[in-house]
């Protein structure tokens, strides 16, 4: 498989995105500067975490207007699948891509830790490899993390199965104590209607390894390659 | 702090756009456009304008 792993001023972790897909998994992954028109050939784009052009304004209010999120657009609008972590998560919601905006922690503070995270449908490409019930430890790093959308737009994503993952305690309950940053309904991460476009905030990319104390990551990206290679198709 | 009668607070952004002499219908229609694309972001912020 080919990836492209998108890079804006201020964005951080993209190597560590191209190191999993690349050292670890065995693919093709190459970065993509935001000024660039074209993602050329590729089977899927990451975009990853950091504070691209500054925050500026809101989180990935201006990376959205940047040469190569047109090509993103046009790769989504054509069913090409596109993960975005963290800042990517921020961006992609401001581009429309995905439903709901992520706005300032509940707690105002920056939050760096490791969080459960309970997968909440495998019905995507995103998930399928993950195991039923299974939790995921992985670290969170971020200031604006608190998922907000309308109760409209919260209805319909759990009636089209829309919400991937949710902060749970190391039992798997949906607590408040388990819940980082004050999102609606703990989510963590969501997908699109037509199911090929997801965003979390967690950094799955620093916990696929076990030398970084946790490999649960891992499935994320082994569900979209497996996804990718088998052409799977994933409905509501 | 004592203060009295507050029932809610609101915080949010406080932008200042200069224009060139020009078509207010037009500049309306325009700032809306940006209100609504890039300087808020609709799901989570209300805005208003004036042109003066």
């Amino acid at each position: 498989m080919n990836f492209a792993v998108l890079q804006f001023p201020g964005t951080n972790r993209e190597s560590d995105a191209v190191h999993i897909l690349q050292n670890v998994l065995g693919h093709s992954a190459r970065l993509v500067w935001h000024k660039e028109a074209s993602l050329g050939n590729v089977d899927g784009v990451i975009v990853p975490g950091g504070f691209s052009y500054g925050d500026y304004l809101r989180t990935g209010a201006v990376a959205r207007f940047s040469p190569i999120m047109q090509d993103v657009k046009r790769f989504a609008d054509a069913g090409g699948h596109v993960l975005g972590i963290c800042n990517g998560f921020q961006i992609l919601c401001e581009a429309g891509l995905l439903p709901g905006a992520l706005v300032r922690n509940k707690s105002l503070q920056f939050r760096c830790e490791h969080v459960f995270l309970k997968t909440a449908t495998t019905n995507s490409p995103f998930t399928s490899k993950i195991a039923k019930g299974q939790l995921m430890r992985v670290p969170i790093a971020h200031g604006e993390g608190c998922y907000f959308a309308t109760d409209a737009t919260l209805k319909e994503l759990q009636a089209k199965d829309q919400i991937l993952w949710q902060y749970s305690d190391a039992k798997g309950a949906l607590t408040e104590a388990a819940n980082p940053n004050g999102s609606l309904m703990n989510i963590a991460g969501v997908l699109n209607e037509k199911r090929n476009v997801a965003g979390l905030m967690p950094h799955p990319e620093n916990a696929s390894e076990p030398l970084l104390g946790s490999a649960d990551g891992r499935a994320i990206f082994e569900s979209l390659v497996h996804s990718l290679a088998n052409k799977a198709n994933f409905q509501t | 702090m004592g203060y009295r009668g507050v029932k809610a607070v609101h915080v949010g952004k406080y932008l200042e756009i200069e224009l060139a002499d020009g078509d207010k219908a037009a500049y309306q229609k325009q700032i809306d456009e940006a209100c609504h694309k890039l300087l808020s972001n609709p799901v989570i912020e209300d805005y208003h304008f004036t042109i003066e």
